[in-house]
């Protein structure tokens, strides 16, 4: 795909609007970055070369350096995803209450790894690091908003919803379930078997130096 | 035991493998450990007062210049000097891949640490900031520890792929390899980055970066062109430009002199040849008048590469493309003058140098002083001494270089950083020498005037192609009685010649150029002269000779030497101490040179890089 | 039982959770009082108010509040900024997002005290990426002061000028240290600077800055209103004052508490926690996010919730990440979450990190797979040693070195129960001996 063959991003005009008055909030221009970055991913949902290459101008830098800052920030993305991002945390405090089963069965459902987009490109999964929602784990983001103390039913159901409505930007109310009961999280918490452990870190091949 | 890599081939110039003399600029010095640094032997009656403590103590207090004690040795830097450059005084570099003299210091390698004396953290030399009194020590179990880690944490995704890299002999990390060793094997997995880009005039292989940043730094700070970023992060982090698109600025092979691994390679050099092949020879970038300093390096007397040679007076640590590859075209040999030639009935004959002086002498005496020289900025400062010393010693008077205005532009920046309008490395140096710099003569064209006219009768043409002359040329040359052509190169336009004598170019011989700021520069033989070509200065005091002048001289520094008595800027300046880094001529002298780059920041102490 | 602390942070949330946002409940419940006192004070008694109350930074590093902002030089020409760091990542950290959720004009009120004291006028809240709601929620507390003039041109009809620009991240652990939070607000990769220069002297675009952590600045209304002695009366000695604790693992009723300094951890443990799950046994603490060295259940009795208490105990106060692990867990896996965790997030600058991380995380896999040997385990002691005490730009090196040193330290067991071929203890122990100084002095 060559540079010329693809059509030069350009960003709406309310939110060409909004770029405007938020470059205005800070002393210098590139600290606008990430907030126009956003508005650029908003948009389209990710970031191409072309939009990097438009937020450059923009701020007056080089599009390298946008590329950089896309590419550091895990949060943005430089390749197309589904409509609903489903980032699961895995770090230890939603290990420790059960994330593992809550990727498992997002796995199962939905046919896919960890990173991957299904067919209809209607989700992406991924694991992510701590969201700072440690005490009501399991839980994950959809989009831009949080499912907490989930289960594998919770899931289920959730996935019914989205699947059924348009994906909703402006509420990002978090979305806090009951606490699960001692048995459910009981079915939910890490098993530490080798085998297991095999089968989620991909039994990576061994290769020598 | 510290080492340095591929420099044992050590034999004399001539040999065919020389010591790759200089590979200083790419890897650290060599420097012994601190003991076995010995210190010179006093007299017990006067140790006292000769040990370093005792003589900064005794000596009254310089302005500005802070004692600092690295290993053992004591030496005065200036106030704001960082550890690193108190140790490089010291005699001893640290080990080091993000740090370049010419950058910003973004201290991310960790592999300068040091241990400062009441501090318990080691400390990054190249960043830390020395202070009066302070005791570092390099040479501590602690460093050595932290180093080794470093190293083995260097290798843990490096490919060690060097049987097919072609930094092998100037890559810091082998380097450091066999000083520290540190390399456990551990069967895990590697992770995989690109191999190969072609970024035009460079490759990348983002698996052998060792992320130092120094071609972020250098396109962000030097060439302007911002052409390389670290995009990811962690272990994942790898330097790549905007869509792998090319490299688009004409600096883009010092990428990978700085590069300190293999992973940034220069298409035009790699795979050529081995570089503990190579031999090396300073010298000057003859392309233009910015006089860049440079290492020619050669095996089996062809040349391979320039590479830029630090001189913080001229270049810093940096040469444009175009210039360091010029030497391409010394390959081309076609064109080259390859004995002396002599008019003959059939057109040219060679008669070799000892008949070719005789009749040389013949026809200036013959001509009675009706001669002139019309002589080239691409002539080293002795090239044109000698001329003019030979004009005087035939009885002429009449001489100048200027057959087109490239001079005028002897000072123009083209871009900003290193690039001049004049593609002459000698054209200060033939304005101040010819004393052409403040006087208005007529110039060449007048010259070529008189020749049409008869009012000359003779001219000795160097280095132009009578063909670059114009039309007011060709009259003259084929009014002149007698035109003697002195120059490397022979051309189509020789048809009025009547005697052409040979000369070596710059790489083949020893000799000096003065830049557009006044920097009298030295440059040093890389390869054997062109078949029977000598340095100009030498078959011009050769005819002297010929004709009697007993002065002429017969070594390079002898010529410059009776430059220096004869020509003002000149005077005072003596052979040796143009040393490699080269001195102002008089009256043009700078206290100071602005870093060269599109937005340097020498010695600022980056926060990190965009 | 112990005499229940004042609730210094969170008292309207918790009195008032559905209304506690708004700036009319804020104002009902006495807000916005000490902001307009400290509008009468001379800033150098606003620090010494700072000072005398023994505040100490509640990101992790636990730095003297009052001092940081006197490094601020007051002769300097430059503009001053303050960052609120609401880039709340460390794991098993929550209790930022619980003020900026529940109290976000709190957090604004105690930003406007402390410009004030370095006298600042344009102040910025970082926030991390994925806080779309308490972004959404400070926000519009952000809106309801501009429009009642308490920010904007003369705040409180003074004649101090006062701006807030909530700014967000997108994604990026290491925007939580100091620097690095600068750089990406400059509009950079978050990479860590090199210090000196400290922020204070040179910070956000080149001019002084303090950087303070969300509950921090949360805790100086009270302490203006009531007095730097009152909040030093309250904890212990070295440890004055409150401290919000985010406490996660198989509890009975994990979350947010906030509870004075110096209470006992299995007391909390028992009581506010509500004790262990019914059918898990505890097995381990990590009481300051995951940054801090482990502790086992017998180091936890006894030890008191404080900075010097938890020191003593080998570990640290942290960001108060108080998770806690049952004995249904493998240590080493919890260990191999961690790395993956620090290597997803170093920023990839510094060599150790950079390498390191990644590497902890393949010798823990290759254990768990039953490919390590007793090699391995040591060699993540060496890798640590290597990564830890200041060989790199900022801690999140020594982040990753703490649990690894001290995960195979307290669970010696659990590491050799999985290496395959020969192992021996007492050689395990003489390799901690070597490597154990990594750890931060008890």
């Amino acid at each position: 795909m060559s540079p010329e063959a693809v059509a030069p991003f350009v960003l709406s005009e309310d939110r060409a609007e909004r770029a405007k008055r938020i470059v205005e909030r800070y002393p210098r221009k590139l600290a606008a970055i990430l907030p126009v970055l956003w508005l650029v991913q908003e948009e389209r949902g990710w970031i191409s070369p072309e939009a990097m290459e438009w937020v450059a101008e923009f701020l007056d830098t080089s599009p390298a350096k946008v590329q950089a800052v896309v590419t550091f920030y895990t949060m943005l993305d430089d390749r197309p995803v589904g409509t609903y991002k489903l980032q699961v945390c895995r770090t230890l405090s939603c290990e420790l209450m059960g994330a593992r089963t809550i990727v498992d069965h997002l796995r199962e459902r939905l046919g896919i790894e960890p990173g991957e987009t299904t067919e209809d490109g209607t989700f992406t999964l991924q694991e992510v690091e701590c969201l700072a929602s440690c005490g009501t784990a399991p839980m994950m983001q959809c989009n831009l908003k949080y499912y907490e103390h989930l289960t594998p039913e919770r899931i289920d159901a959730l996935l019914e919803e989205l699947r059924s409505r348009e994906p909703e930007w402006e509420d990002v109310e978090p979305v806090i379930f009951d606490r699960p009961d001692d048995e459910t999280y009981r079915e939910l918490f890490p098993r530490y078997d080798a085998e297991l452990v095999r089968e989620e870190t991909g039994g990576a091949e061994t290769e020598a130096m | 035991m510290r080492r340095n890599v591929g420099t044992e081939k050590d034999t004399p110039y001539g040999g065919a493998r020389r010591k790759p003399e200089d590979l200083d600029s790419i890897l650290p010095p060599e420097t012994p450990l601190p003991a076995e640094r010995k210190p010179e032997e006093v007299p017990p009656e006067r140790a006292k007062e000769e040990t370093p403590e005792a003589r900064l103590e005794a000596a009254p207090e310089e302005a500005g210049l802070i004692a600092v004690t690295v290993d053992g040795v004591t030496v005065k830097v200036p106030e704001g000097s960082t550890i690193f450059q108190a140790a490089e005084q010291a005699g001893y570099t640290p080990p080091h891949f993000c740090y370049h003299r010419d950058l910003s210091i973004p201290a991310n390698c960790r592999m300068c640490l040091c241990e400062v004396e009441d501090q318990g953290k080691l400390q990054p030399s190249c960043t830390a900031t020395a202070a009066d009194g302070m005791v570092v020590k390099f040479d501590s179990p602690g460093v050595k520890e932290a180093i080794e880690g470093v190293m083995e944490f260097e290798f843990k995704n490096h490919p060690l792929d060097c049987p097919v890299c072609d930094q092998v002999g100037e890559c810091y990390l082998q380097k450091y390899y066999l000083e520290v060793g540190k390399y456990v094997p551990d069967p895990i997995e590697r992770v995989h980055k690109d191999k190969v880009k072609d970024l035009g005039p460079i490759t990348l292989d983002a698996e052998r970066c060792v992320l130092c940043s120094r071609c972020v730094r250098f396109g962000e700070e030097i060439a302007g062109t911002a052409d390389f970023v670290i995009a990811n992060r962690g272990d994942h982090s790898e330097i790549m430009t905007f869509e792998n698109r090319p490299i688009d600025t004409p600096y883009a092979l010092n990428y990978t002199d700085i590069c300190p691994v293999g992973a940034l390679t220069s298409n035009d050099f790699r795979f050529r040849k081995r570089v503990y092949y190579l031999s090396t020879a300073k010298s000057v970038c003859p392309e233009c008048s910015t006089g860049c300093n440079i290492y020619a390096e050669q095996s089996e007397d062809v040349l391979y590469r320039y590479r830029p040679r630090h001189n913080d007076a001229v270049n810093d640590s940096w040469m444009c493309d175009p210039g360091r590859l010029s030497y391409a075209k010394l390959a081309d040999t076609t064109d080259r003058l390859d004995e002396p030639l002599a008019r003959g009935e059939d057109g040219f004959v060679a008669i070799g140098w000892e008949e070719a002086l005789a009749r040389a002498s013949e026809a200036l005496e013959a001509l009675e002083g009706s001669v002139a020289a019309i002589a080239h900025p691409r002539m080293s400062n002795e090239d044109l001494g000698q001329l003019r010393a030979l004009l005087e010693a035939a009885g002429g008077d009449r001489i100048d270089f200027r057959a087109d205005d490239s001079w005028e532009k002897v000072d123009e920046l083209m871009d900003g950083i290193l690039i001049r309008e004049d593609p002459n490395p000698n054209t200060r140096g033939a304005l101040e020498i010819l004393d052409l710099a403040d006087t208005d003569r007529s110039g060449v064209p007048a010259i070529l005037t008189e020749l049409a006219s008869g009012m000359l009768r003779g001219l000795i043409l160097c280095g132009w192609d009578p063909a670059l002359l114009g039309e007011e040329g060709e009259k003259a040359l084929e009014a002149a009685e007698w035109v003697c052509f002195v120059g490397p190169r022979k051309s189509a336009a020789f048809e009025h010649v009547d005697l052409a004598l040979p000369t070596s170019v710059h790489v083949e011989r020893e000799g000096s150029f003065t830049n557009h700021a006044g920097r009298v520069q030295r440059f040093w033989p890389a390869v054997t002269p062109h078949e029977e070509s000598r340095p100009a200065w030498r078959a011009l005091a050769e005819i002297r000779a010929a004709l009697g002048d007993e002065g002429a001289p017969e070594s390079v520094a002898a010529a410059f030497a009776e430059l220096a008595g004869v020509s003002e800027p000149f005077g005072g300046l003596s052979w040796d101490a143009i040393g490699d880094q080269g001195v102002w001529l008089a009256g043009w002298e700078k206290e100071e040179t602005p870093p060269v780059g599109y937005d340097p920041k020498p010695g600022v102490k980056a926060p990190n890089i965009g | 039982m112990r005499v229940a602390a004042p609730k210094i942070l969170m008292r309207r949330g918790l009195e008032n959770p559905e209304t506690s946002h708004t700036l009319d409940a804020y104002e009902a419940a006495g807000g916005y009082r000490s902001v307009r006192k400290a509008l009468g004070m001379d800033p150098d008694a606003i620090v010494d108010v700072v000072k005398a109350s023994g505040l100490r930074g509640r990101g992790g590093a636990g730095f003297p509040t009052g001092t940081k902002w006197s490094f601020i030089p007051r002769d300097s020409e430059k503009p001053k900024y303050l960052v609120c760091n609401s880039d709340e990542s460390e794991p098993g950290t929550f209790k930022d997002r619980w003020l900026l959720e529940k109290d976000p004009h709190l957090v604004i009120e105690g930003m406007m005290i402390c410009a004030i004291a370095i006298d600042c006028h344009l102040m910025f809240n970082y926030f991390r990426g994925e806080f779309s709601h308490p972004l959404k929620r400070f926000q519009a507390a952000v809106d309801e002061a501009y429009a009642k003039g308490y920010l904007g041109k003369g705040i409180f009809d003074s004649d101090y000028d006062l701006d807030l620009v909530t700014h967000f991240g997108a994604g990026a652990y290491i925007a939580g240290e100091e620097t690095g939070m600068l750089e990406s607000l400059e509009g950079k990769k978050a990479m860590p600077r090199n210090k000196p220069p400290f922020p204070a002297i040179e910070g956000l675009f080149r001019c002084p800055t303090v950087i303070n952590n969300t509950e921090t600045l949360a805790a100086l209304p009270w302490i203006l209103e009531n007095g730097g002695d009152a909040y030093a009366a309250l904890g212990t000695e070295e440890s004055s004052g409150t401290k919000m604790w985010s406490c996660s693992g198989p509890v009975n009723a994990p979350g947010v508490y906030e509870v004075e300094m110096g209470v006992d951890m299995m007391e909390f443990l028992e009581g506010e926690l509500g004790g262990m799950m019914e059918g898990v046994a505890l097995k381990a603490v990590v009481p300051g996010g995951s940054s801090v060295p482990i502790m086992t259940p017998e180091e936890c009795d006894g030890a008191k919730l404080s900075y010097e208490g938890l020191q003593q105990r080998g570990s640290m106060v942290g960001s108060g990440g108080f998770m806690v692990i049952g004995d249904n867990v493998s240590v080493p896996a919890a260990l191999m979450n961690l790395a993956h965790f620090y290597a997803h997030e170093s920023c990839g600058q510094c060599t150790p990190c950079r390498e390191g991380c990644g590497w902890i995380e393949q010798l823990c896999r290759k254990l768990l797979d039953g490919r390590g040997t007793q090699g391995d385990v040591e060699r993540i002691l060496r890798l640590a040693d290597n990564m830890a005490g200041g060989n790199t730009i900022c801690a999140l090196a020594d982040a990753m070195a703490w649990p690894a040193v001290s995960y195979v330290k307290k669970f010696p067991q659990e590491f050799l129960d999985l290496c395959t071929g020969p192992v021996d203890l007492e050689a395990l122990d003489e390799a901690l001996s070597r490597h154990v100084h990594v750890l931060p002095a008890a």
